[in-house]
C-alpha cells in the first residue's frame, strides 16, 4: 500500500472532517460541502500547493454535469408545477373508489412512476398530499401508505437517468445512455415495487374497516390551467424524447436538458420566478462544493491511497465485487447523502478497477443502483423517507420514527439483494 | 410584553424542531400541494376568524384543527346561504 505525506494527511483530514459534518449534520450539508471544499482549496492550493486554486473551480468541477442536473432540475420543477401529476392521482382514485386493494396498488406505482420523472422530493410531496387528503375522507391508515410510498419512491429513483442525482452522475462519468437505464434498470424499479406492493398487501392493514370512497373527485379542479398542463407535458416528453436520442442526434445530454429547460420557463406555464426559487439550488451547490473536494483529493493521490486499499477487493471474480460495490454503497447511503457516496466511490472504483484490470461498467450499475435504494434504510436517508416522516409527524400523532426503520430497513435489505441477483443475472451471465 | 415576531417564532420553532427532518421549505410546499388536492376532494375556503372579546388566547387558538369547531362552522356556512337565498 501506498505511504501518504504529510500534504496528503491534511487533506485526508479535511475529507474525514466534512464526511463527519455530514454524517452528524453539525452544519447543513451546503456549508458542509463548502466549508470542505474551501479547506481542501485553501491548504491544497496555498498551504502545499499541490495544485492551483483556478483549477480547483475550472477543472474539478464537472461541467457537463452540472448543466445536465441545473436543465434537470429546471425542466421537473416546471413539470411538477403544472399539477399534471396531482391530476393523474386524482384520476386514479376517481377510476378506482371503493377497493383500497387496488388504489393501494395504483399509489405504489404511481409513486415510482412520479420519481422516474420527476426528482423524488416533488414526487414524495405529490403522492403524500394526495394520500393525506384521501385519508381524511377515507378510513386508509395514512402511515403504512406514506411509508410504502416513500420506499416506492426509493426505488423508482433507480429507474431511469433523469431520476436521481447519482444516475446523472454515473450516467455521466461513465457515457451511460439514456436507453441503457431503460432497459437495464427501468424493469429492477418496476420489479422492486411490485414486491414491495406485495408484501403490503401481505401484511394487510390497509385501512380501518369497510372502505367506501363516497366523495365526489374532481381532478381537473387540481390543475391550475389545461393548456399549461398540455404544454408542460408537451415540452417534457419532447426533452426526453431527445435525451433518449441524443447519442443518435449527436446534441449533447447537457445542452438538451438545457434548451429543455429555457422552453420549459418560456412556454411551460409556470412564473419563472416560482420555479427559480423553489429550484433545489441546495443539491447545485452542494454538488459543487463536493466536486473541489473530491477534485483535490484525487489530485493530490488521497483517492489513489484509498483505491490501492480497495484493489484487492476487484481482483475477486467481478460477480462478488459488483456485490460488494451495491451492499457498501447501498448501506452507506443509508447514514449519508447518496451524492457524497456516489462522488467518492465513482474514482475510488475507477482506479481500482484500472490497477486489477477489470470492468468498471459492472460496478458502475452496481454503486448507482446501492446509493439509491440506500435510501429506504434509515428515516433520514433520503428525500422521500425525510418528508414521509415529516408528513406523518403532522398528519399522525401516535407515530415514530421507528415505526418507519421497522418497515424501511428489511425492505431496503430485500431490495438491495433482489437487486443484487438481478445485476448479476443481466450483466454477467 | 413585547409581542414575538414571526421571525422569533421561527427560529424559535426551528430550535425546537428535531434534527434530521424534512425542511419547513419543503413541508409548506407539502401544504400548498395538499391544499390544492384537497380542494379538488372536497372544495374548501379559508376565513380569518378574530379573537372575541373575552376569551383567553390559548382557548381561541386550540379551536384551529378542532374538527367539532369545522363542523359547527360548516353548518353555520350552510344556513347562512341557505337564509341568503330566501
Amino acid at each position: 500500500m501506498l505511504e501518504a505525506s504529510q500534504g496528503q494527511t491534511v487533506m485526508m483530514l479535511v475529507f474525514a472532517f466534512t464526511i463527519a459534518a455530514l454524517v452528524t449534520e453539525k452544519y447543513h450539508r451546503v456549508v458542509a460541502a463548502l466549508l470542505g471544499a474551501a479547506l481542501a482549496v485553501y491548504f491544497g492550493a496555498f498551504v502545499y500547493g499541490l495544485f492551483s486554486a483556478e483549477e480547483a473551480v475550472s477543472s474539478f468541477i464537472d461541467g457537463p454535469t452540472m448543466r445536465l442536473v441545473l436543465g434537470v432540475l429546471l425542466l421537473m420543477e416546471g413539470l411538477a408545477r403544472s399539477g399534471l401529476f396531482q391530476f393523474v392521482g386524482l384520476w386514479i382514485v376517481k377510476l378506482v373508489r371503493g377497493s383500497a386493494k387496488l388504489l393501494f396498488v395504483s399509489f405504489m406505482f404511481l409513486s415510482t412512476f412520479l420519481t422516474l420523472l420527476i426528482p423524488n422530493l416533488p414526487a414524495m410531496l405529490i403522492i403524500g398530499a394526495i394520500t393525506s387528503s384521501v385519508a381524511k375522507q377515507t378510513p386508509i391508515r395514512l402511515r403504512k401508505w406514506i411509508i410504502y410510498e416513500a420506499i416506492a419512491c426509493n426505488a423508482g429513483s433507480i429507474g431511469l437517468m433523469i431520476s436521481s442525482i447519482p444516475n446523472l452522475i454515473v450516467a455521466s462519468e461513465f457515457g451511460f445512455k439514456f436507453s441503457d437505464f431503460l432497459t437495464l434498470t427501468t424493469p429492477l424499479a418496476l420489479l422492486l415495487t411490485g414486491v414491495t406492493t406485495l408484501v403490503g398487501l401481505w401484511t394487510g392493514d390497509l385501512c380501518e374497516e369497510g372502505y367506501a370512497l363516497t366523495v365526489e373527485v374532481d381532478p381537473w379542479k387540481a390543475v391550475r390551467s389545461k393548456w399549461t398542463l398540455v404544454r408542460s407535458a408537451t415540452i417534457f416528453t419532447v426533452v426526453v424524447s431527445m435525451l433518449a436520442l441524443s447519442d443518435k442526434t449527436g446534441i449533447p445530454m447537457d445542452i438538451v436538458a438545457l434548451m429543455g429547460s429555457v422552453a420549459m420557463l418560456w412556454l411551460g406555464g409556470a412564473e419563472p420566478e416560482e420555479v427559480l426559487r423553489s429550484l433545489d439550488w441546495g443539491t447545485f451547490f452542494f454538488l459543487a462544493g463536493f466536486y473541489v473536494l473530491i477534485g483535490a483529493e484525487e489530485r493530490v493521490g488521497v483517492l489513489d491511497l484509498l483505491a490501492s486499499s480497495v484493489a484487492p477487493l476487484y481482483e475477486l471474480p467481478g460477480s462478488i465485487s459488483a456485490s460488494a460495490t451495491l451492499w457498501i454503497a447501498g448501506l452507506a447511503s443509508g447514514i449519508i447523502d447518496n451524492i457524497p457516496i456516489t462522488l467518492t466511490l465513482i474514482p475510488i472504483v475507477e482506479r481500482a478497477t484500472q490497477t486489477v484490470g477489470a470492468s468498471p461498467t459492472l460496478m458502475a450499475w452496481a454503486l448507482a443502483i446501492g446509493a439509491n435504494l440506500g435510501g429506504s434504510l434509515t428515516y433520514f436517508a433520503s428525500p422521500p423517507s425525510l418528508v414521509a416522516v415529516s408528513i406523518l409527524e403532522r398528519e399522525d400523532r401516535d407515530f415514530t420514527t421507528w415505526d418507519f426503520m421497522k418497515v424501511g430497513a428489511p425492505l431496503t435489505f430485500l431490495h438491495l439483494a433482489l437487486a443484487d441477483v438481478y445485476l448479476l443475472l443481466r450483466l454477467t451471465l | 410584553m413585547v409581542p414575538s415576531t414571526g421571525k422569533d417564532e421561527k427560529s424559535q420553532e426551528r430550535a425546537e424542531r428535531p434534527p434530521k427532518r424534512a425542511s419547513e421549505v419543503t413541508m409548506d410546499d407539502y401544504a400548498k400541494i395538499r391544499d390544492q388536492v384537497e380542494y379538488a376532494v372536497k372544495p374548501f375556503i379559508k376565513v380569518k376568524v378574530y379573537k372575541p372579546e373575552g376569551i383567553e388566547e390559548e382557548e381561541f387558538r386550540a379551536l384551529e384543527g378542532d374538527e367539532e369547531f369545522e363542523k359547527e362552522v360548516e353548518k353555520l356556512a350552510s344556513e347562512y346561504i341557505r337564509s341568503r337565498r330566501k
